[in-house]
């Protein structure tokens, strides 16, 4: 396998400071959006990222963007560290895949200008030059040339995913960052846009980034899966490895919550008490002892660190703590 | 035997000023007693105006019901007046919808929202009524039900303020619940936790529901009857396991193929082609019709009607003409 | 809660002291009044120095200054100039009239400014509501002293059913045209934005969610949607509103109203700095006042905002 680092996070923590009082704020308390996250993307593969709300994963996406600075922590891509300033050459070979396709297009803008804005933003090429680049794209991801002079609004919300997704490949990025590009989608349209990206990763090699909170999307798309909760990375490992064995108590849950479209495989449910913190007052221990079955005294005291259990397969929960290094 | 709700040929169409969108075209079906039915399919199928015409609850402005009837304990919705029919919501048929928070007035209590519930239907008692709120919490499972009557809708989180939605819509023992999209906007597992919930009160209360989705995990998991909506119009209808195992209608397979699998991989999804196109009445062709990979000259020509299948479904596609039963519709 | 409504005071004083400081000053910028006051003639530069030092305008700006400040916490407002009594008697003789109009005019825009709206949005793009519009359109663009004149003009000079200004017995009849007058353009302004308020409100799914309750239409129109819709217009009415309290400077003056309104007006000519730096101070608290009162309000009408101070 391709062990090439595109882009390597680690100890990452985005803390927001919440204030109250009118003239002179105080700082009461902070929003650990993103607690410690440390990880590797290699080249060519799509490393899915899944959790439910306040699990950190949008902002965790932002952070690589460079769209919101990190507390601490580095983020290295391409061997060089980044943060909000990066340089426009480092800059270019990120691009990103929203989730609302109705609020990332500028209605005003017709799609040509929207697709090649970023080559205008980069380069210097003739309108011609443009032209050698965007004729191609538009058959790869599926948009009719003679759509060029449309406005967003006169598009589907699948055709404009279509649209977002040219624009984050018009300069042929290093890595592609999707955050939940699917899940405004109704199926049928969802499942075009599935095979679309599949296509595209082959194409154009590309790597890809996949933050989803639908294990199914996940699933399908991921080649490696990290599971967050609260702000925390709970397991990784590569995507057969994960369904095969699960490890995490939590993760266990995500997985038999989904409800399967069979009524003859109805799963029995790991019933999950309670409900998901908010990161405001997130438990001092590991993050899931609240509401998890097999919580022993460490759990609510001691935060577990990532540790290795076998090939790829990293897991922070205190059940598997003897016997495994602590790497990573 | 008489059924709790019968809905016979309703037609609710869209007025703009291009077109008239025939937003339901001629949709039949009817609910038992105690029987929890699945609406299902995409965006702009109609499964939502569906039970907003047979509860009253379409905008005028713009939404009209052109025919048909809706039979709930023999008396036709349809023809009713305003008053008569909101005797009827909230007492014998309530509602849950997709997002909780909105669904709460923020400005008041959950007990305010909950007790008046109870207050528009029964001359009750301040304290009859805050009894009952503090049960009908216990019901659905809500801990510390006291206090959380004075808290409001944005002190909850989007689980407990589903909760509360379906506690005010248990209020008056409803025979029917129309749930729209109750678990879309909540967080996987606590999808699970409302879906466990709703099964639960069923099996407790016993009353019927109507469960519109457009995730087909969740009708699998919830209904014994589906009936999958496309353009306006069903297009399958049977029970949820016939149709999950065979399903007959080109659309029905091929959504039932593009959704991605928890269990198990693939390497690409079947995907349906195309996407669903703005109709305008009248509709003389299989609604389908461009999207389907079997259509013929015939689907062209003519829109199929509902026929009777021999496992029991019912399929509006011209390739079950060989197989039906009888013709229906 | 408490902490913020405190802190809300606080500002608010700061503020009445800011405006306060920045008048009495200003006003000096205008002239010397005894310069005014002697202006017709005869008086000799001995009797002119003894005036102002009976007045105090001999002493230092920063005296001044101080001593005025000074008396207001001591309940000494100072001598007017002209009438040579005590400011707040001036004060307390005419602000009855004014509060009166103000708090009528008030009163007619709640209780018919909002209802119109409430109306107008219920029956949305219907004949009722675009009449209903127009009509309030026409009366938010009428500046209120052209009102004032034209009404005086029909109702009082062509048909005599109302007196034109001043005030007299029976009270209520010359209080019709100035609250008439006054009255327009809020009422007229209330209406639009409860519309378009509810408009948006109406949209909320809480709504059908009342209604699938079974909750009948009118309620759930005021029950449930116009404590939201009203945020908004308690915003710009209490703007309006606090410019009344203050006196309307422009109606009182064509309606002859004996209010503070004319009395700040006439001061500030003949600079009378004790009366015209008090009115200010009136009209700065009770503007003040008025948006803390609104900005509490919010807190009343939404728990989302009381939650947030």
């Amino acid at each position: 396998m391709n062990r090439d680092i595109i882009l390597s996070v680690s100890g990452l923590k985005k803390y927001f400071p919440v204030r109250r009082g009118l003239i002179l704020q105080k700082t009461v308390g902070q929003v650990k959006a993103v607690d410690d996250v440390s990880f590797q993307v290699y080249r060519g593969e799509t490393l899915g990222i899944i959790g439910e709300s306040g699990c950190g994963k949008t902002t965790l996406a932002r952070m690589i963007m460079g769209l919101e600075k990190q507390t601490e922590g580095e983020i290295t891509f391409l061997g060089k560290k980044i943060d909000t300033e990066m340089p426009a050459d480092l800059r270019k070979k990120i691009q990103m895949v929203f989730q609302d396709p109705y609020s990332s297009l500028d209605p005003r803008m017709n799609i040509r200008r929207i697709i090649e804005e970023p080559l205008r933003v980069h380069t210097k090429l003739s309108a011609n030059e443009k032209r050698q680049i965007l004729l191609p794209l538009l058959k790869n991801v599926g948009i009719d040339e003679n759509a060029l002079q449309k406005y967003p609004h006169e598009f589907s919300g699948g055709q404009r995913q279509r649209i977002g997704i040219a624009r984050a490949l018009i300069l042929q990025p290093e890595l592609l960052l999707c955050d939940e590009p699917v899940s405004a989608l109704d199926v049928s349209i969802q499942a075009q846009i599935l095979n679309l990206f599949k296509d595209l990763e082959e194409t154009y090699h590309l790597t890809m980034i996949f933050v989803s909170h639908d294990m199914s999307v996940i699933r399908h798309i991921s080649d490696r899966i990290i599971v967050m909760y609260l702000g925390q990375i709970m397991e990784i490992a590569p995507k057969k490895e994960l369904f095969d064995h699960t490890l995490h108590p939590y993760s266990q849950a995500l997985m038999s919550a989904i409800p399967v479209a069979d009524p003859e495989r109805q799963r029995a449910r790991i019933p999950l008490k309670g409900e998901i913190p908010s990161p405001l007052n997130a438990p001092p221990g590991c993050p899931f002892s609240g509401r998890c079955a097999k919580a022993k005294e460490i759990c609510h005291c001691q935060k577990p660190g990532l540790r290795h259990t076998s090939a790829q397969h990293y897991v922070a929960c205190h059940l598997f703590a003897e016997g495994c290094e602590e790497t990573l | 035997m008489n059924y709790l709700l019968e809905v016979d040929n309703l037609r609710t169409y869209y007025y703009s000023k291009k077109r008239i969108v025939p937003a339901v075209d001629g949709v039949s079906f009817h609910l038992e007693k105690g029987e929890v039915l699945g609406l299902v399919g995409e965006s702009g199928c109609g499964k939502s105006t569906v039970v907003r015409a047979i509860t009253g609850l379409i905008d005028p402005t713009y939404a009209r019901v052109e025919e048909g009837t809706a039979l709930f304990c023999d008396a036709d919705l349809l023809k009713m007046k305003e008053k008569e029919l909101s005797k009827i919501r909230g007492k014998e048929i309530s509602m849950v919808f997709q997002n909780p928070l909105s669904a709460l007035n923020p400005v008041y209590t959950i007990g305010n929202q909950l007790t008046e519930a109870l207050t528009t239907h029964f001359s009750v008692s301040r304290k009859e009524a805050q009894d009952r709120a503090v049960e009908l919490l216990r019901l659905v499972h809500i801990p510390s039900p006291e206090t959380r009557l004075k808290e409001y809708p944005h002190q909850l989180s989007g689980g407990m303020q589903q909760r509360v939605l379906i506690a005010i819509a248990l209020a008056c023992n409803p025979q029917l619940v129309i749930a729209d999209e109750p678990t879309t906007a909540l967080d996987v597992t606590i999808q699970a936790q409302i879906l466990d919930l709703l099964k639960e009160l069923r099996s407790r209360l016993g009353m019927a529901i109507i469960l519109i989705t457009h995730n087909m995990g969740v009708v699998a998991a919830m209904c014994d009857r589906m009936l999958v909506m496309y353009g306006g119009v069903v297009v399958e209808e049977g029970s949820c396991r016939t149709v999950f195992a065979s399903p007959s209608h080109p659309y029905t397979k091929g959504l039932l193929a593009s959704i991605p699998s928890v269990t198990e991989d693939r390497q690409r999804l079947y995907s349906i082609k195309g996407q669903v196109p703005v109709f305008s009445v009248p509709v003389s062709q299989c609604r389908f019709l461009d999207r389907c990979e079997s259509c013929t000259e015939r689907c062209r020509k003519e829109e199929p009607p509902l026929f009777s299948l021999p496992n029991g479904s019912k399929c509006r596609c011209w390739l079950m003409e060989e197989r039906q039963g009888k013709e229906n519709d | 809660m408490k902490r913020y409504v405190l802190m809300r005071v606080l500002k608010a004083i700061l503020t009445i002291w800011f405006v306060y400081t920045l008048v009495f000053f200003l006003a000096r910028l205008t002239g010397d009044p005894v310069e005014w006051m002697t202006a017709a003639g005869g008086a000799s530069e001995e009797a002119k120095q003894q005036l102002r030092h009976n007045l105090g305008l001999d002493l230092p700006l920063s005296t001044q200054y101080i001593r005025s400040l000074a008396g207001l916490f001591t309940g000494d407002s100072g001598n007017s100039y002209y009438y040579a009594r005590p400011v707040s008697e001036l004060f307390a003789e005419r602000i009855g009239y004014t509060l009166s109009l103000g708090g009528i005019v008030f009163l007619v825009t709640i209780f018919i400014g909002v209802p119109l709206g409430v109306f107008a949005a219920v029956k949305h793009n219907r004949p009722a509501d675009r009449l209903t519009m127009a009509v309030a359109i026409v009366g938010n663009t009428m500046p209120n002293f052209v009102l004032g004149i034209l009404l005086i003009f029909f109702f009082s000079l062509k048909l005599r059913m109302f007196p034109s200004g001043n005030i007299g017995e029976p009270l209520w009849r010359y209080y019709v045209l100035p609250v008439i007058a006054l009255a327009v353009v809020p009422t007229a302004s209330a209406a639009r934005l409860t519309r378009s308020s509810l408009l948006d409100v109406v949209r909320q799914d809480y709504l059908d969610s009342a209604r699938a309750k079974g909750v009948r239409e009118w309620k759930v129109i005021f029950k449930h949607g116009l404590r939201n819709a009203l945020i908004p217009v308690i915003t710009i009415l209490g703007a309006q509103l606090s410019t009344l309290i203050g006196g309307s400077v422009v109606v009182e003056t064509v309606f002859a109203w004996p209010g503070i309104g004319t009395l700040i007006v006439n001061s500030a000519q003949q600079r009378d700095f004790p009366v015209v730096v008090f009115g200010v101070l009136v009209i700065a608290s009770s503007v003040t006042i008025v948006n803390l009162l609104v900005d509490l309000s919010y807190g009343l009408l939404d728990p989302r905002i009381r939650d947030s101070y």
